[in-house]
């Protein structure tokens, strides 16, 4: 239902767009209470709340992110492959089984890679676009393979039937199983599968960096949640599993540092915010898809923010992604400053900024699962990451503006215009992340009953 | 206990000040002070109800607020006040409208910002004081950072940057190794009880094995020697208190540094005793050392702010050689002790950042003679510093006296018991730290305020205004106040003290014979010093 009235928004400007989305956001929440759930297609399709709550938190950032677009990408075919990525990222969700999210997959990432180069000024962007459809072109192998691994083992493609399957195969079963994970983790960038982030990350228009960085990767995860989340994950596995993703909170963490480029840091950043979501499938008391959701959902939010902030450093034509030249706009944009200050914070995980939940959530059922050296490890390599997501306050507060730079005073009128949808964006996921902050309870709630 | 609302009040307050002053746009700079200090005084006013109408004889939580919160983890919200945080939550409330005053004239830039962010912190370290549990105690523990982060970092001196991020990831360290002891204790809790549960009444029931107790008690312990900060992690408190704008010194030193002393008493060791008593000589240990070191420290430095930082950390060392040594006399002491130096250091700072407006020098050797020049400024820093080395009839005193004899006191009882007088040598130890604490402050004195005037510069010094002088007399008053009749403040604590003190079976004294007794030694010893005075 939801998805019929999306479609109808590919044809419009953007906003018949915005209005596409809010309807659908509409059509879910009333689904939502009258806990709608049914199967469409003979199993391929599910509507359950799971589905319903995981496609809001989609379609909200999504929301978002067109309000982010800057002038230039104002075009109906931008629009197109917007909706339809969102749309994949929306059956990804939603998927039964293993075809229909294979489907989502590439309908959700082959408009990325033209976003990613759309309307390009340089090289650059190509290049990130090049690497992009190489690597992804790859990771989908990888998937179909793992996914006729898993056929060869059952005979099925089910995804709710994987964590009760039967075993006939066990070496089938166990390679499938870690291909399949293999694919996720090259899209969710996980140590070693995460080369192509930074170079996409900073090739890509920031909005565009921001479509990736949340709503593809929330996708990833949600879809994850999908596949893995109540399955068993088999005593061959557990060692990658522990080793991965402590090595991408490293990798992430570290390499961070070393940025000068924000969307490079952000994409470092976004490596280890993925490998502290994988510490979730370690969990075994039950609480890993509500956690996996709860961080993907907080990690979309404040990712937008924090690159709604920085267009909104910017002023209208050149973007500023130089961490150099945010020292002192404290002074120029303390609006949006102050807006760094909760998504940085959030970020690294400082109460009371919902990261921080999110963090303690995954912790929480990690020690829960027996594994309390783990998470202390794991949490001493994300105190490394407070160490640059403070470096940018510190350039934005503390410094004053380098000598030498010529202070422009836009004309106010232009800016305006340009700015006011972003600062829409920023109060409403301030508002989200007040909302999360405050009462943290509603949102573990609803994805609490799902699945 | 209807009067929950009251607490909240006081709590909530700052966070809605702190928006209030926001809103305000910054070039209206006179408005958003007088509305700061306004809205200081209210939360100050606010909370005196608070302690007048503390029943002393009730041992449990007063003034309590209990809601569930998240409750799929488990997590209420619970506040309350009992005689641990009483002292300590009257001191941050009463420091609050002192530190907007004190800050009229010394910050210029970003002025609602600035009080925005006083406010903040005044907030969370009001929520730390009055959790009731863990996992609210840790989300302002941990907030606590952020206000600070900015007061440093964005009005500090010229190496502020470095001050305060090495300020931000020193305390985050430990914050987050305590944090997964937090969870993990969470944990054992759930596993013995079957519910999880982070309320401070439920964990202190939880049965640990002493190995696990150990770690624990290392994690918590690492988290707050650090805040405090003891002995060898004390290492950003200097830089931190340097770079500080005044308002930010006298906060550090005044509330955020009892943070960790306080987690100590709230959380580290009852939550782990058997851990405590066996980590006991090793505290005490570290603690004499941070008082010795620290005092010797002191002697050496020729930056006025620094003598005071590492005073702090000899001090605090005291507090913490008071906790450890496990009876009623030291405990009372070492809480005592949290407040006065809160009064006596906050107020040192308070009159260097004076001095520093006027001057902006802060090494000794700039000044010399300026008794002369501006009298009465000398008039308070001689009360502020005969309050810091505890002379008689000042608060010092009594907060230093009875930690030592508590000290003595259990030290004794050890070496009685086996023969060990490893505890008793160190109490021994500590006696030192006051003479040297003597020494380096009237050092300081003699240098910074006598002599000849070396300087033309300081013959054109303005003595104090009249702001100046309200600023410093209420600190004035709680000195003297707490120094000649402290019994009044034991009342309000010390029968939670004693339900602290029950797990520990250590030799404990009467203390209201003992106290009165202090109050005897010391009339005595005022008259002498009035004497010798005249």
């Amino acid at each position: 239902m939801c998805l019929e009235i999306f479609k109808t928004s590919k044809v419009s400007a953007f906003y018949l767009s915005l209005i596409g989305i809010f309807s659908a956001i509409i059509v879910l929440s009333i689904q939502f209470l009258s806990k709608t759930s049914f199967q469409l297609f003979e199993g391929h399709l599910i509507v359950d709340s799971f589905a319903i709550s995981s496609k809001s938190v989609l379609l909200i950032a999504a929301g978002l992110i067109l309000m982010l677009l800057p002038k230039k990408f104002q075009e109906i075919k931008f629009y197109m492959l917007f909706a339809s990525s969102v749309y994949g990222a929306m059956l990804m969700v939603g998927s039964g089984t293993f075809l229909t999210l294979f489907i989502g997959l590439e309908l959700m990432s082959i408009p990325v890679y033209v976003m990613v180069m759309f309307k390009f000024s340089s090289a650059r962007e190509v290049e990130a676009s090049m690497k992009y459809i190489v690597l992804g072109g790859v990771s989908s192998a990888i998937l179909l393979l793992g996914i006729s691994f898993l056929y060869g083992n059952s005979g099925g493609i089910g995804l709710l039937s994987l964590g009760h399957v039967q075993i006939n195969h066990e070496t089938y079963f166990i390679t499938g199983i870690i291909l399949v994970f293999m694919a996720f983790f090259f899209k969710a960038s996980i140590v070693p599968f995460h080369g192509w982030s930074p170079d996409v990350y900073q090739g890509a228009t920031q909005p565009v960096t921001a479509y990736m960085a949340a709503i593809v990767k929330a996708a990833i995860f949600l879809s994850m949640v999908r596949v893995f989340g109540g399955f068993q994950i088999p005593k061959a596995l557990i060692g990658v599993l522990v080793a991965l993703p402590l090595v991408s909170v490293i990798w992430g963490n570290v390499g961070a540092i070393w940025q000068k480029s924000f969307k490079r840091m952000m994409a470092y950043s976004s490596i280890a915010h993925a490998g502290y979501v994988m510490f979730a499938f370690l969990d075994t008391t039950g609480e890993r898809s509500t956690a996996i959701a709860f961080y993907a959902t907080v990690y979309a939010i404040m990712t937008i923010l924090a690159f709604a902030a920085v267009i909104y450093f910017s002023d209208d034509e050149e973007e500023i992604d130089d961490l150099e030249s945010f020292k002192g706009i404290f002074k120029k944009k303390p609006v949006a400053a102050g807006f760094m200050i909760i998504a940085m914070f959030s970020l690294a995980g400082i109460p009371p900024f919902p990261g921080f939940y999110a963090k303690f959530f995954i912790f929480k059922s990690l020690v829960a699962s027996g594994y309390p050296v783990l998470a202390l490890v794991a949490f001493i390599c994300s105190f490394l990451g407070i160490f640059f997501y403070i470096r940018v306050l510190v350039n934005i507060f503390m410094y004053t503006e380098p000598e030498g730079r010529i202070v422009t005073v836009q004309p106010k009128g232009s800016v305006a215009t340009a700015n006011f949808w972003v600062l829409n964006v920023m109060a409403i996921s301030l508002m989200i992340i007040l909302f999360m902050s405050v009462n943290p309870e509603n949102i573990i709630r609803i994805f609490g009953v799902s699945l | 206990m209807g009067n929950s609302t009251l607490l909240n009040l006081v709590l909530y307050l700052p966070l809605v000040s702190a928006i209030l002053v926001l809103l305000v746009p910054a070039s209206k700079d006179s408005l958003v002070k007088s509305l700061s200090l306004g809205l200081m005084l209210i939360g100050f006013v606010l909370s005196v109800p608070l302690y007048t109408g503390f029943d002393p004889n009730d041992t449990a939580l007063q003034f309590k607020t209990s809601i569930p919160w998240i409750s799929s983890w488990g997590i209420s919200y619970i506040i309350g006040m009992d005689g641990i945080n009483i002292l300590l939550i009257m001191l941050t409330t009463f420091l609050g409208p002192i530190v907007v005053l004190s800050t009229f004239s010394a910050v210029e830039k970003s002025v609602n910002l600035f009080y925005a962010m006083i406010f903040m912190l005044q907030f969370t370290m009001l929520g730390a004081f009055v959790a009731q549990n863990l996992f609210v105690f840790y989300l302002f523990w941990e907030a606590m950072l952020i206000p600070m982060f900015f007061i440093i970092g964005i009005w500090g001196g010229k190496r502020r940057i470095y001050a305060t991020v090495k300020f931000f990831l020193y305390t985050a360290l430990g914050s987050i190794i305590m944090l997964t002891a937090v969870i993990y204790l969470a944990y054992i809790n759930f596993k013995q009880t079957g519910t999880m549960s982070y309320d401070f009444v439920d964990l202190y029931k939880v049965s640990v094995s002493p190995d696990i107790q150990k770690w624990l008690f290392l994690a918590f312990a690492l988290s707050f020697a650090i805040k405090v900060p003891m002995f060898p992690f004390h290492t950003w408190l200097p830089d931190a208190h340097v770079e500080a704008p005044t308002a930010g010194s006298v906060i550090l030193a005044g509330v955020l540094l009892k943070m960790g002393t306080y987690g100590f008493m709230r959380l580290a060791m009852p939550l782990f005793p058997e851990a405590a008593v066996a980590f006991a000589p090793l505290m005490k240990l570290i603690a004499v050392i941070g008082i010795v070191y620290g005092a010797c420290l002191a002697l050496a430095q020729t930056d006025i702010k620094k003598l005071i930082a590492y005073s702090s950390i000899s001090h605090l060392g005291y507090v913490m050689l008071g906790l450890f040594s496990f009876n009623q006399l030291a405990v009372e002491g070492a809480i005592l002790q949290m407040v006065n130096h809160g009064i006596s250091t906050g107020a040192l700072f308070l009159m260097v950042g004076m001095i520093y407006e006027r001057r902006h020098s802060r090494e000794i050797a700039d000044y010399g003679g300026i008794a002369s020049i501006i009298p009465r400024f000398a008039f308070f820093f001689m009360i502020v510093t005969l309050s810091s080395i505890a002379l008689p009839g000042t608060n010092g005193f009594v907060g230093e006296f009875l930690i030592l004899l508590g000290a003595f006191n259990d030290g004794y009882s050890v070496f009685k018991a086996d023969g060990g007088s490893f505890e008793l040598f160190l109490s021994s130890i500590a006696v030192s730290g006051v003479i040297i604490g003597a020494f380096y402050m009237l050092w300081l004195v003699q240098r910074f305020m006598f002599g000849p005037v070396v300087h033309e510069k300081n013959k054109e010094l303005r003595d104090l205004n009249s702001r100046e002088i309200g600023v410093l007399i209420p600190m004035v008053v709680m000195i003297f106040w707490i120094g000649l009749f402290p019994s009044s403040f034991f009342n309000k604590i010390d029968k939670s003290v004693t339900e602290f003190l029950k797990d520990y079976k250590r030799v404990e004294k009467s203390i209201t014979s003992t106290v009165q007794h202090v109050e005897g030694v010391q009339n005595e010893c005022g008259k002498y010093t009035l004497r010798d005075a005249s």
